[in-house]
């Protein structure tokens, strides 16, 4: 046999039993040629452009599905941060008629979401970045499948106050805007700090100018495949790290297998691989899971970052040997409302805001999905955002925040959004304020660690 | 040149081998290799093909899938990139 049986065996297992699954396949594409003379021209060219290159991405992902056995969950489209197109006519009404573009182009291909309605604010903020960002609440409230993130803060340049306090405001609007939907806008707005630009993931993704033409991005999943792995060890910790490291070797040589052959089949770039494990509101598919399964009473208790650290840890090491790029978030996401273990824990108080503040200090990317009460104050949304940037600069890695204040909701009340997005528990937060010291504005300067040139 | 490889699986019973077997040669898919055993109650085959062309693949899944209802087991048709990816370094 040129596999043994128990290899075969075990591929099965892990694509069907285990539910080892492709999350996304995420073609970016470059939208700078189709600067325009006026918004108009440029949103048409963006259409055209969207429906040439990315019209058979759905097609396309689904044979490749279908030949090699692993489930692709999402195809999505990633396009080059908006604000960069809208620099000849940097108002709100061409940002808005940019954002509905985009979004009528993916519905035509059949894609459920694009991501890229950005703009990268870290340092300073430019006209058509002040825009796109003050077009945001409408755009989100008037489509469904645009996704929009800002950067506000990376590792060189520090933390950008003024736009944390702007995009507190767009929050609140965005909420306010969508009310009759729970606040579901916010859902697809995330404020990064050290934003990667191959993020195969929404609602964060978006096609960094230095990605080429077009390229395809691969996130893979699989709780359950790593919990499978987990329950199978009865080691110590290093023992326990290694059948970690082993499973994610497999899983993300599937995920570099599937985004080489869809990249090929669409004549893109192979980007690559995130080697970020990402929960679902479906059963056994929880992080949570897998946290207890490693011996922790609940996710949430002490010991639970140590656990979750030795897991992403394993999963990076295993995914770097199996894949020649790995990129985007690679880690493990914690959101709240889309992963059904984590918002139990969170209604029975295993989880609160601060444990869930020093899990993003390790996990992939940071306060995701969480919900507010809906008279949180916009202060106390800039100062979450601001902790998260920070957390993000000193530790040089990617931060974000993705919060929902809901409208109407207290602590303790529960939101349900419906399909990928689930239900979540409105967090309690702190009601005491940094609005003095945020509302000073300016700059705060890089760390040391922004002079390693 | 195309492997793939098949694996069907399901309760016991005769004629399963001759089934798989009869839809993979209607198809010219050329068997390399193939192995069966009995896990608990179910049979499991697993085979190891050569396509004559790689654009048959749909239709030898087809062909065969179909062939595997006809005698009660379940079939998996994939390329065999797929299992050198995860399991040869």
């Amino acid at each position: 046999m040129r596999f043994a049986t128990e290899e075969i065996l075990e591929t099965f297992k892990m694509l069907n039993v285990e539910h080892l699954e492709i999350r996304a396949v995420t073609l970016g594409i470059s939208l700078l040629n189709c600067i325009g003379g006026g918004s108009r021209e440029t949103a048409a060219m963006i259409k055209k452009k969207i429906n040439n290159v990315a019209g058979d991405l759905v097609k396309t992902v689904t044979s490749v599905s279908d030949e090699y056995g692993v489930r692709i969950t999402n195809s999505r489209i990633s396009v080059t941060p908006a604000s960069l197109l809208l620099a000849r006519y940097p108002n709100v009404e061409s940002a808005i008629e940019i954002g509905h573009a985009l979004d009528e182009a993916t519905q035509e291909i059949g894609v459920d979401f694009v991501g890229g309605f950005t703009a990268l604010v870290e340092r300073g903020i430019t006209k058509s970045d002040a825009a796109l960002m003050n077009a945001i609440p409408k755009v989100l409230s008037e489509t469904s499948r645009v996704c929009s993130s800002v950067n506000v803060a990376s590792t060189r340049a520090g933390i950008n106050v003024d736009a944390i306090n702007i995009m507190a405001k767009k929050i609140k609007e965005t909420a306010a805007m969508t009310k009759n939907k729970n606040g579901i806008g916010c859902a697809n707005l995330v404020v990064f700090c050290n934003a990667p630009s191959d993020n195969p993931f929404m609602a964060g993704a978006f096609h960094g100018v230095e990605q080429g033409e077009a390229s395809i991005t691969v996130g893979i999943s699989g709780p359950s495949a790593i919990r499978a792995a987990i329950e199978n060890c009865s080691g110590n910790v290093e023992e326990l790290g290694g059948c970690i490291k082993q499973a994610a070797f497999k899983m993300t040589r599937v995920g570099e297998l599937i985004g080489k052959e869809t990249a090929k089949r669409l004549g893109a770039r192979f980007g690559t691989v995130d080697l970020s494990i990402a929960p679902t509101t479906a059963k056994g598919d929880s992080i949570v899971d897998v946290i207890e399964a490693m011996g922790v009473q609940k996710c949430g208790s002490p010991g639970t970052t140590a656990a979750m650290g030795l897991m992403i840890d394993n999963i990076k090491k295993g995914g770097m040997m199996a894949c020649t790029q790995v990129g985007g978030l690679s880690g493990v996401f914690i959101p709240v409302s889309e992963d059904s273990g984590m918002n139990a824990r969170i209604a029975e108080g295993a989880i609160n805001m601060e444990k869930l503040e020093a899990l993003t200090s390790i996990c992939s990317v940071g306060l995701d999905m969480v919900c507010l009460p809906g008279d949180t104050d916009e202060s106390i949304i800039a100062g979450l955002i601001a902790d998260e940037a920070a957390i993000g600069v000193a530790n040089d890695k990617t931060t974000a925040a993705r919060l929902i204040p809901v409208p109407g909701k207290k602590a303790g009340q529960t939101v349900n959004f419906g399909g990928l997005y689930g239900s979540g528990t409105i967090v309690d937060v702190s009601r005491w304020k940094a609005s003095k010291f945020l509302s000073r504005g300016g700059q705060i300067s890089g760390t040391i660690k922004s002079a390693k040139n | 040149m195309s492997r793939i490889v098949v694996t069907a699986f399901g309760k016991d019973r005769t004629g399963i081998v001759a089934s798989i077997s009869k839809a993979l040669a209607e198809t010219e898919a050329n068997i390399e290799d193939m192995t069966s055993s009995k896990l608990g109650d179910n049979f499991v085959i697993l085979t190891v093909c050569e396509l004559s062309n790689a654009k048959k693949f749909a239709a030898v899944k087809k062909a065969v899938t179909l062939a595997g209802k006809k005698v009660g087991v379940n079939v998996v048709v994939q390329r065999e990139e797929i299992f050198k990816g995860m399991h040869r370094i």
